[in-house]
């Protein structure tokens, strides 16, 4: 455990620069995404993290006035799994390739424990019985400098997931900020240590360790918002029940939970011309499960947010030993209707066989004035690898 | 053989394309490569991703049989562009393939059961792989029935495999339309698949049922079969999903916990029992 | 920054107590099987305001309203999955939405929500008869930091006080915004200002900026989604046969997915601003649909949401149409 000036994270990311690519936090028109830095503004794009509440932003190279200590909008998916891909080209006289070979290594700088779960959940499906050989080498050239959450926002609740804000789970080196200037940094994976021990600090001491904990604990409290999966079975049994068709029905079936969500990666195959393109899909579009000759088995809204509940806590679950989610909260977040996936997860206890619409009945929409059951711990739901 | 990037198909080039009613045609495709050639090799059930230039992919099951070398043949119903346009395909054209995918009939476990297979339209395209398989291996199998059916006579496929099947003694074959579909001279049945199955009465405790045809026709047949109290997990059918990558990536054909395409597309009844509604 | 949210209320609508009577007009509505279902606000347990579909009279109490409820109610209107319809099934109780002695349903509406009403009036996608119409006197809508949405800036009196006439009942009035006489009427003649700054830039400034945004849409569709004017049951960007625009996103389908939208919404959307709100990635759609209707005004003469009967201009073809493009 070292601990690392801003300075010297800035001068070893500036050194990267010179040879590979730098994926980190942008800040544009108030929100933060991340993004590949672009080689004309370079570093001056970076937003770092701004410490303890309260720390003022720091001088040197420019952070802006972005709400650095916010969520991205976008999670690191893209950068393995990207939005649209070309994979090859096919003309009457013969088939080419269009997979590109990314030659440059990358840094992803600043991806949260949420956003970094997620990347190994997606490993399951990418990297499992059928490799995609292009998201193999993204993660091959791809080494991720992971950021502990100081200030969980009211959306979070990676901590009911198995996740928490100084989780490293699919992190290579994972930083914790002290102040503006000084992380705690760790070593996680084989590739992480050794760049750690290429960058100049000093061992953390007592006084750094007792810091860290105390800011762990915290960031764990602050996070009020808690999920509660029912078991398989339950699930199950509640597939039938008219509260889906309740819950549902405010949803505008668009792609932004689907979009935004470190694990959701279904997509779609098109045609542009000769060349034949992968592109994101959402299973909440209304054309996700039309079939050549029109037939469509989820052509009612309810069938698919329940598909969507069901894929993520249950199916997901039986194939894989977790949950797809991971708790980031940006379905929520960003949803324009504020379909709440915790509130719907944990109103399947409140239905039964005499209340078979439970706490949804008469609600259609997003949930009710009825508190959800608060304070209750966080249960290990979501199996850690 | 796996190909070099996960998605790029095989070149494959038309050697046939056999009218066998007005929308369905059998697609011959030879690889160009002569070491897939060699070395692609599949089991009945599988099914393939073609892709027309411009037009797009669709799944098609691999309708000849694994033994039947130098080509593979996928049977085209006109549905809509990508199958629009493989009917339009000149000789010589060349057609993408990715694949084998999904599982296959559990030819082992069917040993020594007295067979029945049950179709539908172009569902006996799904079929046929495994039946030329089984009539190539008569010895290992019990009694076989095929049934099946179509809308009207014009819509009969196979013709030539129909006839040969009939001529083949150890084997009962029955045919039939639709009612209002007989033409003059029928000498088939008249009726529907799963009313000539509940006629027919075939079956006993050892027997296993495989069928595949249109979504309305499966349901019916699943359901006259449960009603003859055939066990759930001796009846096999074939889905369809709507199936986009193969590979059990994208998520279209997830249905439940399975995929379609990594799962299936080959099924027991006891599997998708759950789920019918969703899938058929 | 809570502050100058309040000033904006001078007199007229504290909404609390506005939100008690939305509740007992909905408690009377629905006990008096008047209506079927009321469409209103309320709230999540995050304390998020959200749409609320109301069946029971006993569940209206959950009814809200506050400076947060932005969402734009007419939209489920054209949902048959909410309102009812040949085709909607509610999962499981069989509802199918608005299942009430009258197929009623009370939708409560803002100013500028209503606006969109109208449209679809005029193009004959309500039955005016089976709605009741509650008009909301709104003192100006805040964003979570509590910042007044810009689309409330120029908000005149008698949209933020819907017009009687148009309603079956209003409540909460009437409102007067701070400094809103000045407002209104630069807003009545026709202020597009937004607009004229892009129409400042070159072409080339133009491209640039754009396709930057272009560049960051993730194709979600929730600005299409949202709008309470796109009901099209199979939206052209949804067809496969042909496929119009490839769904991939890329500047080049984003750019066109975004200027046809705009060009179908032309003379017909009514600038309720739920488009850009919903936009996860910030790209200033309300600028691209004002640019149309500015196109609209000055060619036609014409403004969506004022009259129920008048249709677009876009929509039909008139005599006195100006020609004088046409060689």
């Amino acid at each position: 455990m070292k601990i690392l000036e801003r300075k010297a994270l800035a001068d070893f990311f500036n050194d990267w620069l010179a040879e590979g690519e730098l994926i980190a936090p942008v800040e544009i028109e108030g929100r933060l995404y991340f993004r590949q830095l672009d080689e004309e503004k370079r570093l001056a794009q970076l937003v770092w993290p701004v410490g303890q509440p309260g720390a003022a932003a720091p001088s040197g190279e420019r952070p802006k006035a972005a709400p650095a200590d916010t969520l991205t909008v976008n999670s690191i998916k893209e950068f393995f799994f990207p939005r649209r891909q070309e994979l090859y080209e096919q003309r009457p006289e013969g088939i080419t390739s269009r997979v590109a070979r990314d030659e440059r290594q990358r840094l992803l700088l600043f991806a949260r424990p949420c956003d970094t779960r997620g990347l190994t959940i997606l490993d399951r499906v990418f990297l499992g019985q059928s490799e995609d050989q292009s998201y193999r080498r993204a993660r091959q050239i791809t080494t991720i400098i992971g950021l502990h959450c100081l200030k969980p926002d009211r959306h979070c609740f990676c901590t009911s997931l198995g996740g928490g804000p100084f989780d490293t789970e699919g992190m290579d080196l994972a930083l914790t900020p002290l102040d503006g200037e000084r992380f705690v940094a760790r070593g996680i994976s084989e590739k992480g240590k050794k760049l750690l021990s290429s960058l100049s600090g000093n061992q953390a001491g007592d006084g750094e360790r007792k810091r860290l904990e105390q800011l762990r604990k915290a960031a764990e409290a602050a996070i009020r918002r808690r999920i509660e999966v029912p078991d398989q079975q339950a699930m199950a049994k509640r597939f039938d029940s008219p509260y889906w068709g309740e819950v549902s029905k405010t949803c505008l079936s668009c792609g932004i939970c689907s979009y935004l969500c470190p694990t959701c990666h279904c997509f779609d195959i098109v045609d542009e011309g000769y060349l034949r393109v992968r592109c994101w899909d959402t299973c909440s579009s209304d054309t996700f499960t039309r079939m050549a000759a029109g037939q469509n088995p989820r052509k009612h809204k309810y069938t698919r947010y329940r598909q969507r509940i069901y894929h993520k806590f249950s199916y997901f679950k039986e194939n894989f030993d977790t949950y797809s989610c991971v708790g980031c909260g940006r379905c929520t977040r960003h949803c324009p209707v504020k379909i709440d996936i915790a509130e719907i997860v944990n109103g399947i206890a409140s239905t039964s066989a005499r209340d078979p619409a439970g706490k949804a009945a008469g609600f259609a929409g997003a949930a009710t004035t009825r508190p959800v059951r608060a304070g209750t711990k966080s249960t290990d739901n979501g199996a850690k690898r | 053989m796996r190909p070099a990037q996960i998605y790029t198909p095989f070149a494959t080039r038309v050697r046939e394309l056999r009218v066998e009613t007005r929308d369905v045609k059998t697609l011959r495709l030879e690889f160009e490569d002569e070491r897939v050639a060699a070395t692609f090799a599949f089991e009945p059930g599988q099914f393939v991703e073609l892709s027309v230039a411009g037009e797009g992919e669709a799944t098609f099951c691999l309708a000849s049989s694994p033994e039947e070398t130098g080509y593979v043949e996928c049977s085209v119903k006109r549905v809509g562009l990508v199958t629009e346009a493989i009917h339009r395909l000149d000789p010589d054209a060349l057609v993408g393939l990715r694949g084998p995918y999904g599982n296959s009939f559990p030819l082992q476990r069917m040993e020594g059961r007295d067979l029945i297979f049950v179709a539908g339209g172009i569902g006996l395209a799904a079929l046929r792989s495994l039946i030329k398989v089984v009539l190539a291996e008569r010895g290992k199998f019990g009694s076989i029935l095929i049934l099946y059916g179509a809308r009207s006579v014009e819509d009969l496929v196979y013709r030539e495999e129909l006839e040969q099947w009939r001529s083949l003694k150890g084997l009962k074959t029955v045919l039939t339309v639709d009612p209002g579909g007989e033409g003059a001279g029928w000498k088939g049945e008249v009726g529907f698949v799963p009313a000539v199955l509940e006629r027919l009465k075939p079956g006993g405790k050892n027997s296993t049922v495989v069928t595949c045809g249109p979504p309305i026709m499966i349901r019916y047949v699943l359901a006259t079969l449960d009603k003859m109290g055939f066990d759930p997990q001796e009846v096999i059918t074939t889905l369809e999903m709507k199936m986009k990558c193969g590979l059990g990536h994208c998520g279209r054909c997830n249905v439940g916990p399975l995929y379609v395409c990594r799962d299936g597309p080959v099924f027991t009844y006891a599997q998708i029992r759950e789920f019918v509604e969703q899938i058929i | 920054m809570k502050q100058s949210g309040k000033a904006a209320q001078d007199i007229g609508n504290d909404t609390g107590k506005t939100a008690m009577s939305l509740r007992k007009i909905a408690t009377e509505l629905l006990a008096k099987k008047a209506v079927g279902l009321v469409i209103g606000y309320g709230r999540s347990p995050l304390g998020d305001a959200v749409p609320l579909l109301v069946r029971r009279a006993e569940d209206a109490q959950a009814l809200q309203w506050n400076q947060h409820c932005t969402y734009n109610l007419v939209r489920y209107l054209t949902d048959p999955e909410v309102v009812g319809g040949p085709e909607a099934r509610g999962g499981g109780d069989g509802s199918g939405g608005a299942k009430s002695d009258s197929g009623k349903v009370a939708v409560v509406v803002k100013g500028c929500d209503l606006k969109a009403l109208l449209v679809l009036q005029s193009e004959n996608q309500v039955q005016r008869e089976r709605l009741t119409v509650i008009g909301l006197s709104c003192p100006g809508l805040t964003d979570e930091q509590g910042r007044p949405l810009s689309k409330c800036r120029d908000c005149p009196p008698d949209v933020h006080n819907p017009r009687e006439e148009l309603c079956d009942l209003v409540v909460g009035g009437p409102v007067s915004r701070s400094g809103s006489e000045t407002e209104g009427q630069q807003a009545r003649d026709h202020d597009f200002r937004d607009v004229d700054e892009i129409e400042a830039l070159s072409p080339a400034e133009r491209r640039v900026l754009w396709d930057g945004y272009f560049a960051r849409c993730l194709r979600c569709y929730a600005c299409r989604n949202v709008c309470p004017l796109c009901y099209c049951k199979e939206c052209v960007f949804d067809q496969h046969d042909p496929r119009w625009v490839s769904p991939a996103a890329s500047v080049a389908s984003n750019r066109s997915f975004h200027l046809i939208r705009a060009y179908h919404l032309a003379g017909r959307c009514v600038d309720c601003g739920e488009c850009e709100r919903a936009c996860p990635v910030g790209i200033p759609l309300r600028r691209i649909n004002r640019k149309a209707a500015k196109v609209v005004e000055e060619g036609f003469h014409f403004r969506a949401g004022l009259d129920p009967q008048a249709k677009s201009p876009l929509v039909g073809f008139a005599d006195e149409d100006p020609q004088e493009f046409i060689e």
